[in-house]
Protein backbone atom coordinates (compact mmCIF):
# COMPACT_ATOMS: atom_id res chain seq x y z
CA UNK A 1 0.00 0.00 0.00
CA UNK A 2 1.43 3.21 -1.05
CA UNK A 3 2.58 5.11 1.99
CA UNK A 4 0.50 8.82 1.68
CA UNK A 5 3.19 10.75 3.41
CA UNK A 6 5.87 10.12 0.97
CA UNK A 7 5.98 11.40 -2.79
CA UNK A 8 6.20 9.11 -5.86
CA UNK A 9 9.62 10.57 -6.36
CA UNK A 10 11.07 9.83 -2.91
CA UNK A 11 9.28 6.50 -2.91
CA UNK A 12 11.60 4.95 -5.94
CA UNK A 13 14.37 6.54 -4.46
CA UNK A 14 13.73 4.40 -1.01
CA UNK A 15 13.88 1.31 -3.35
CA UNK A 16 16.43 -0.75 -4.41
CA UNK A 17 18.53 -3.23 -3.20
CA UNK A 18 20.22 -3.11 0.41
CA UNK A 19 23.78 -2.47 -1.10
CA UNK A 20 22.44 0.46 -2.78
CA UNK A 21 20.65 1.64 0.26
CA UNK A 22 23.62 0.68 2.01
CA UNK A 23 26.02 3.18 -0.17
CA UNK A 24 23.52 6.21 0.08
CA UNK A 25 23.06 5.42 3.74
CA UNK A 26 27.22 6.05 4.21
CA UNK A 27 26.81 9.42 2.07
CA UNK A 28 24.47 10.40 4.94
CA UNK A 29 21.32 9.59 3.25
CA UNK A 30 19.02 8.92 6.52
CA UNK A 31 16.33 8.44 4.42
CA UNK A 32 17.93 5.66 2.34
CA UNK A 33 18.75 3.92 5.88
CA UNK A 34 15.30 4.50 7.29
CA UNK A 35 14.21 2.44 3.93
CA UNK A 36 16.90 -0.27 5.72
CA UNK A 37 15.10 -0.24 8.95
CA UNK A 38 11.69 -0.71 7.43
CA UNK A 39 12.54 -3.52 5.21
CA UNK A 40 14.53 -5.55 8.52
CA UNK A 41 13.70 -4.72 11.85
CA UNK A 42 10.59 -6.49 12.08
CA UNK A 43 12.64 -9.37 12.18
CA UNK A 44 15.54 -8.25 14.08
CA UNK A 45 12.91 -7.12 16.58
CA UNK A 46 10.41 -10.51 15.93
CA UNK A 47 14.06 -13.05 17.28
CA UNK A 48 14.69 -10.30 19.80
CA UNK A 49 11.21 -10.88 21.74
CA UNK A 50 11.47 -14.56 21.58
CA UNK A 51 14.72 -14.38 23.31
CA UNK A 52 13.78 -11.48 25.98
CA UNK A 53 9.86 -12.76 26.36
CA UNK A 54 9.54 -8.90 26.66
CA UNK A 55 7.98 -6.58 23.71
CA UNK A 56 9.50 -3.26 25.16
CA UNK A 57 13.07 -4.56 25.75
CA UNK A 58 12.79 -6.33 22.68
CA UNK A 59 11.95 -3.18 20.62
CA UNK A 60 14.69 -1.42 22.68
CA UNK A 61 17.56 -3.52 21.90
CA UNK A 62 16.51 -3.49 18.06
CA UNK A 63 16.48 0.35 18.04
CA UNK A 64 19.47 0.36 19.37
CA UNK A 65 21.20 -2.26 17.41
CA UNK A 66 20.07 -0.48 13.96
CA UNK A 67 21.24 3.20 15.57
CA UNK A 68 24.64 1.21 16.07
CA UNK A 69 24.65 -0.02 12.49
CA UNK A 70 23.87 3.63 11.30
CA UNK A 71 27.10 4.80 13.48
CA UNK A 72 28.88 1.82 12.41
CA UNK A 73 28.76 2.00 8.87
CA UNK A 74 32.18 3.12 8.01
CA UNK A 75 33.40 -0.17 9.32
CA UNK A 76 30.54 -2.27 7.15
CA UNK A 77 33.11 -3.83 4.36
CA UNK A 78 29.56 -5.75 2.16
CA UNK A 79 31.50 -9.19 3.01
CA UNK A 80 27.94 -10.23 4.66
CA UNK A 81 25.01 -8.60 3.84
CA UNK A 82 23.24 -6.22 5.88
CA UNK A 83 20.50 -7.80 7.30
CA UNK A 84 22.98 -10.57 8.45
CA UNK A 85 25.47 -7.63 9.86
CA UNK A 86 22.82 -5.76 11.62
CA UNK A 87 21.26 -9.07 13.15
CA UNK A 88 24.54 -9.61 14.52
CA UNK A 89 24.83 -7.01 16.36
CA UNK A 90 21.64 -7.33 17.51
CA UNK A 91 22.13 -10.40 18.72
CA UNK A 92 25.23 -9.32 20.62
CA UNK A 93 23.54 -6.62 22.37
CA UNK A 94 20.82 -9.15 23.43
CA UNK A 95 23.58 -11.51 24.22
CA UNK A 96 24.86 -8.29 26.70
CA UNK A 97 21.64 -7.31 28.08
CA UNK A 98 20.47 -10.79 29.41
CA UNK A 99 24.44 -11.08 30.95
CA UNK A 100 23.76 -7.78 33.01
CA UNK A 101 20.62 -8.51 33.52
CA UNK A 102 21.76 -12.21 34.96
CA UNK A 103 24.28 -10.65 36.99
CA UNK A 104 21.69 -7.86 38.42
CA UNK A 105 19.77 -10.64 39.51
CA UNK A 106 22.10 -12.48 41.55
CA UNK A 107 23.64 -9.87 42.86
CA UNK A 108 20.17 -8.54 44.15
CA UNK A 109 19.02 -12.51 45.43
CA UNK A 110 15.49 -11.52 44.04
CA UNK A 111 14.73 -14.14 42.08
CA UNK A 112 10.87 -12.74 40.91
CA UNK A 113 8.25 -15.21 41.91
CA UNK A 114 8.03 -18.27 39.30
CA UNK A 115 5.38 -17.56 35.90
CA UNK A 116 4.71 -13.75 37.09
CA UNK A 117 6.99 -12.51 34.09
CA UNK A 118 5.41 -14.99 31.78
CA UNK A 119 1.80 -13.59 32.70
CA UNK A 120 2.27 -10.31 32.41
CA UNK A 121 4.00 -10.61 28.65
CA UNK A 122 1.97 -12.43 27.20
CA UNK A 123 -1.43 -10.47 29.10
CA UNK A 124 0.36 -7.30 27.68
CA UNK A 125 0.68 -9.13 23.73
CA UNK A 126 -3.03 -10.33 23.81
CA UNK A 127 -3.97 -6.58 24.96
CA UNK A 128 -2.34 -5.36 22.22
CA UNK A 129 -4.33 -7.81 19.66
CA UNK A 130 -7.96 -7.20 18.74
CA UNK A 131 -9.47 -9.38 15.41
CA UNK A 132 -10.45 -12.88 16.69
CA UNK A 133 -8.15 -14.66 13.93
CA UNK A 134 -5.51 -12.91 14.86
CA UNK A 135 -5.78 -13.79 18.68
CA UNK A 136 -5.99 -17.02 17.90
CA UNK A 137 -3.05 -16.90 16.21
CA UNK A 138 -1.33 -15.08 19.33
CA UNK A 139 -2.19 -18.30 21.30
CA UNK A 140 -0.74 -20.90 19.22
CA UNK A 141 2.56 -18.74 18.67
CA UNK A 142 2.47 -18.35 22.81
CA UNK A 143 2.57 -21.85 22.99
CA UNK A 144 5.61 -22.16 20.25
CA UNK A 145 7.46 -19.54 22.66
CA UNK A 146 6.51 -21.82 26.13
CA UNK A 147 7.85 -24.75 24.09
CA UNK A 148 11.04 -22.61 23.33
CA UNK A 149 11.40 -21.74 27.13
CA UNK A 150 12.82 -25.70 27.29
CA UNK A 151 15.95 -24.96 24.68
CA UNK A 152 19.36 -24.04 25.00
CA UNK A 153 21.20 -20.78 24.13
CA UNK A 154 21.72 -21.59 21.16
CA UNK A 155 19.17 -23.49 20.39
CA UNK A 156 16.60 -20.67 21.30
CA UNK A 157 18.68 -18.45 19.25
CA UNK A 158 18.30 -20.41 16.05
CA UNK A 159 14.78 -21.60 15.99
CA UNK A 160 13.85 -17.75 17.42
CA UNK A 161 15.61 -16.77 13.76
CA UNK A 162 14.09 -18.95 11.34
CA UNK A 163 10.77 -18.17 13.06
CA UNK A 164 11.44 -14.91 11.86
CA UNK A 165 12.13 -15.97 7.77
CA UNK A 166 15.67 -16.40 7.93
CA UNK A 167 17.12 -18.94 6.02
CA UNK A 168 20.17 -21.43 6.90
CA UNK A 169 22.98 -19.39 5.63
CA UNK A 170 21.60 -16.03 7.18
CA UNK A 171 21.51 -17.53 10.67
CA UNK A 172 24.48 -19.57 9.94
CA UNK A 173 26.33 -16.13 9.23
CA UNK A 174 25.13 -14.33 12.11
CA UNK A 175 25.91 -16.86 14.34
CA UNK A 176 29.16 -17.50 13.29
CA UNK A 177 28.75 -21.34 12.95
CA UNK A 178 28.09 -23.68 9.42
CA UNK A 179 24.87 -24.39 7.80
CA UNK A 180 25.04 -28.44 9.11
CA UNK A 181 25.17 -26.74 12.62
CA UNK A 182 22.23 -25.11 11.92
CA UNK A 183 20.56 -28.02 10.55
CA UNK A 184 21.14 -30.21 13.37
CA UNK A 185 20.60 -27.33 15.77
CA UNK A 186 16.76 -27.02 14.38
CA UNK A 187 16.67 -30.77 14.81
CA UNK A 188 17.56 -31.14 17.91
CA UNK A 189 14.95 -27.72 18.92
CA UNK A 190 12.39 -29.92 16.88
CA UNK A 191 12.70 -33.09 19.06
CA UNK A 192 12.32 -31.03 22.16
CA UNK A 193 9.55 -28.69 21.46
CA UNK A 194 7.35 -31.63 19.92
CA UNK A 195 7.65 -33.05 23.67
CA UNK A 196 6.72 -29.89 24.91
CA UNK A 197 3.50 -29.27 22.47
CA UNK A 198 2.33 -32.81 22.89
CA UNK B 1 22.36 -37.99 3.96
CA UNK B 2 22.00 -34.07 2.81
CA UNK B 3 18.30 -34.78 2.34
CA UNK B 4 17.98 -36.10 5.56
CA UNK B 5 19.32 -32.25 7.06
CA UNK B 6 17.01 -31.11 4.61
CA UNK B 7 13.89 -33.19 6.34
CA UNK B 8 14.97 -31.89 9.85
CA UNK B 9 14.45 -28.64 8.50
CA UNK B 10 11.25 -28.72 7.05
CA UNK B 11 10.12 -30.90 10.32
CA UNK B 12 11.13 -27.66 12.15
CA UNK B 13 8.94 -25.26 9.89
CA UNK B 14 5.66 -27.55 9.76
CA UNK B 15 5.98 -27.62 13.50
CA UNK B 16 5.79 -24.06 13.91
CA UNK B 17 3.03 -23.81 11.06
CA UNK B 18 0.37 -25.49 13.10
CA UNK B 19 -2.54 -23.09 13.46
CA UNK B 20 -0.79 -20.44 10.89
CA UNK B 21 -3.48 -18.49 8.94
CA UNK B 22 -0.85 -18.42 5.78
CA UNK B 23 0.60 -22.17 6.22
CA UNK B 24 4.00 -20.11 7.27
CA UNK B 25 6.06 -20.40 10.35
CA UNK B 26 4.08 -18.15 12.85
CA UNK B 27 6.12 -15.41 13.26
CA UNK B 28 6.36 -12.10 15.38
CA UNK B 29 6.71 -9.95 12.23
CA UNK B 30 3.35 -11.12 10.93
CA UNK B 31 1.39 -11.99 14.22
CA UNK B 32 1.87 -8.19 15.55
CA UNK B 33 0.03 -5.61 14.29
CA UNK B 34 1.28 -3.41 11.56
CA UNK B 35 1.30 -0.36 13.28
CA UNK B 36 3.17 -1.59 15.79
CA UNK B 37 5.96 -2.06 13.18
CA UNK B 38 5.79 1.42 11.68
CA UNK B 39 5.49 3.16 15.36
CA UNK B 40 8.99 0.97 16.15
CA UNK B 41 10.54 2.17 12.57
CA UNK B 42 9.27 6.11 12.85
CA UNK B 43 11.03 5.87 16.63
CA UNK B 44 14.42 4.23 15.18
CA UNK B 45 14.90 6.72 12.54
CA UNK B 46 14.16 9.49 14.69
CA UNK B 47 16.77 8.17 17.07
CA UNK B 48 19.45 8.45 14.17
CA UNK B 49 19.70 12.20 14.11
CA UNK B 50 19.64 12.09 17.76
CA UNK B 51 23.66 12.61 19.19
CA UNK B 52 24.98 10.18 21.45
CA UNK B 53 24.49 9.97 25.06
CA UNK B 54 26.73 11.88 27.17
CA UNK B 55 28.78 9.41 29.37
CA UNK B 56 27.02 8.58 32.59
CA UNK B 57 28.46 9.91 35.93
CA UNK B 58 29.83 6.43 36.63
CA UNK B 59 31.79 6.83 33.91
CA UNK B 60 33.28 10.14 33.88
CA UNK B 61 34.12 10.35 37.68
CA UNK B 62 36.71 8.27 37.90
CA UNK B 63 38.19 9.36 34.59
CA UNK B 64 38.51 12.92 36.36
CA UNK B 65 39.30 11.78 39.51
CA UNK B 66 43.00 10.27 37.69
CA UNK B 67 42.84 12.98 35.46
CA UNK B 68 43.42 15.43 38.40
CA UNK B 69 46.08 13.42 40.09
CA UNK B 70 47.91 13.09 37.00
CA UNK B 71 47.59 16.65 37.31
CA UNK B 72 48.69 16.92 40.96
CA UNK B 73 51.60 14.86 40.28
CA UNK B 74 52.54 16.79 37.34
CA UNK B 75 52.55 20.08 39.09
CA UNK B 76 54.58 18.96 42.38
CA UNK B 77 57.33 17.35 40.31
CA UNK B 78 57.91 20.21 37.46
CA UNK B 79 61.15 20.63 36.70
CA UNK B 80 60.38 24.40 37.68
CA UNK B 81 59.51 23.47 41.00
CA UNK B 82 61.61 20.77 41.82
CA UNK B 83 64.35 22.00 44.35
CA UNK B 84 67.43 20.34 43.27
CA UNK B 85 68.93 16.90 45.19
CA UNK B 86 72.37 17.81 47.50
CA UNK B 87 75.22 15.15 46.14
CA UNK B 88 75.13 11.71 47.27
CA UNK B 89 78.43 12.18 49.59
CA UNK B 90 76.79 15.19 51.11
CA UNK B 91 73.69 13.45 52.06
CA UNK B 92 75.85 9.95 53.12
CA UNK B 93 77.69 12.17 55.65
CA UNK B 94 74.62 14.04 56.65
CA UNK B 95 73.26 10.14 57.55
CA UNK B 96 76.86 9.35 59.66
CA UNK B 97 76.56 12.99 61.63
CA UNK B 98 73.26 11.90 62.92
CA UNK B 99 74.25 9.05 64.13
CA UNK B 100 76.99 10.34 65.54
CA UNK B 101 74.72 12.53 67.39
CA UNK B 102 72.47 9.56 68.75
CA UNK B 103 75.61 7.75 70.22
CA UNK B 104 76.66 10.89 71.97
CA UNK B 105 73.20 11.85 73.28
CA UNK B 106 72.90 7.97 74.55
CA UNK B 107 76.56 8.76 76.32
CA UNK B 108 75.79 11.83 77.70
CA UNK B 109 71.94 10.04 78.85
CA UNK B 110 73.82 7.19 80.37
CA UNK B 111 76.53 9.40 82.61
CA UNK B 112 73.40 11.07 84.50
CA UNK B 113 72.43 9.77 88.36
CA UNK B 114 69.54 8.01 88.11
CA UNK B 115 66.16 9.56 88.23
CA UNK B 116 67.48 12.74 85.84
CA UNK B 117 66.46 13.50 82.76
CA UNK B 118 64.95 9.94 80.65
CA UNK B 119 68.13 7.99 81.79
CA UNK B 120 67.46 3.67 81.07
Amino acid sequence: MPNPTISPSQESKLRGSDEDLVRRSRLGDTEAFGALVERHQKAVAGFLLSMFRDMDIAEDAAQQAFVKAFRCLGSFRGRANFKTWVSRIAINEARSRLRWAKLRRWLSFDAPPAGSERGSWEERLRASIGAPDEKEALERKLDLERAMAALGRREKETAAMRLEGYSLGEIAAVLGISEGTVKSTLFAATRKMRERLS
Amino acid sequence: MKEHKEEKVEDFDSLCSRGSPSGEPLSWAKILPASRWERLAAATKSALGARPSRPSLVAWTPAVAVAAAMAFLWIFNSPARRVPDAPPEVLEQLDLFEHLDLLQNWDTARALPPGVGGAP
